[in-house]
């Protein structure tokens, strides 16, 4: 959509940073009718998926003794840094059954991060509704584990540390199960929050750029060389998300990891 | 409009106001991590764990601040 030029470039970037923000909802790509459809964010959530399968397929095929060649050595890498630094470090005893689970998150999750990174696709964990799954997922999973290995009224239990002084014990019981409760929306929306924020910041410097240098070749109005801030300003913020994509995959996957570790050991 | 205009600056100067806690509380866990792995290498990879843990407790906050922004 084309958006006239005042002259006051301010002014002009309010209506592309609303089209921005509204981009960012769900939309209906493929319309099956009655409301049931493919939104955006499925659509990029099935070509990630692809992409993992691919990548980790042809990584695993060149993985033999040694790893051969640098994609194979990679992916071996990522695959070991979920072993020994989230599986044996965070999981603790036991942690070989929930390798392929951490290992899943954190390839699904870094791969969506930085595919997002390009230009025109969309992260779909920058959609609340899918951060939302994935930690109900986790979630799930690490009650599940919980339960199972300490049975019902036993992991109910030990959500309050042992050793209290009798008293204190329902408070405290209280104050934990909140804190895991709340562990389900804080997965969602750590993950999300810093994805939407940094795709929105990224967008807004963008635009930014694009609209004072706009400015200063029609109007040649001297505010118009802040445009060379601005884009060097895009360029800082776009390697800072690089680090954040890695960032948030990790911190997602060690955060299921601890809460299954805590979860199934001795509190 | 300008009552709109209105709720949703205070909607961001609150959340900007409850970013202050968890901020503090954020870098004293950093703060600790540092200097306990710093006096005791050898433990670095548990206070690790443990510093994962409370950083997400102190940032749940900052989060639900977040959350509210979209609520309300």
């Amino acid at each position: 959509m084309a958006f006239e030029l005042t002259g006051d470039p301010l002014a002009d970037i309010a209506g592309p940073i609303e089209e921005l923000s509204e981009s960012f909802n769900s939309t209906f790509v493929v319309d099956f009718g009655g409301g049931i459809g493919l939104t955006q964010y499925t659509v990029w959530m099935f070509v990630i998926t692809l992409v993992v399968l691919a990548v980790v397929l042809i990584g695993v095929r060149k993985v033999q003794v040694s790893p051969k060649g640098k994609f194979a050595g990679l992916i071996d890498w990522g695959y070991d840094a979920v072993c020994r630094n989230m599986g044996e470090g965070a999981v603790g005893h036991g942690y070989k059954k929930h390798i392929p689970f951490l290992a899943t998150l954190f390839f699904f999750i870094l791969i969506s991060n930085i595919i997002g990174l390009i230009p025109g696709a969309k992260t779909p964990t920058g959609s609340l509704s899918v951060t939302w799954a994935l930690a109900l997922i986790a979630f799930v999973y690490f009650n599940f584990y919980g339960i199972k290995a300490k049975g019902g009224w036993g992991y109910i239990k030990s959500i309050a540390p042992s050793g209290l002084p009798k008293p204190m014990v329902p408070i405290i019981w209280f104050f934990e199960f909140f804190s895991l409760v709340i562990r389900l929306l804080t997965l969602a929306v750590r993950l999300y929050g810093n994805m939407f924020a940094g795709h929105m910041i990224l967008g807004i410097f963008a635009i930014m750029t694009q609209f004072f240098l706009l400015d200063l070749i029609q109007f040649a109005n001297p505010i118009g060389a802040a445009s060379i801030a601005w884009v060097l300003f895009l360029f800082v913020m776009y390697a800072l998300e690089c680090l954040v994509a890695f960032l948030q995959a990790y911190v997602f996957t060690i955060l299921s990891a601890v809460y299954v570790g805590l979860a199934q050991g001795e509190h | 409009m300008e009552t709109t205009f209105i709720i949703a600056a205070l909607k961001v100067v609150g959340y900007g106001l409850g970013t202050i806690g968890p901020g503090i509380g954020l870098g004293l866990c950093g703060y600790g991590l540092c200097v306990g792995s710093a006096r005791q290498p050898e433990l670095a990879g548990k206070l690790f764990t443990n510093a994962l843990i409370f950083g997400a407790l102190a940032e749940a906050l900052a989060l639900i601040g977040f959350v509210l922004t979209f609520i309300f």
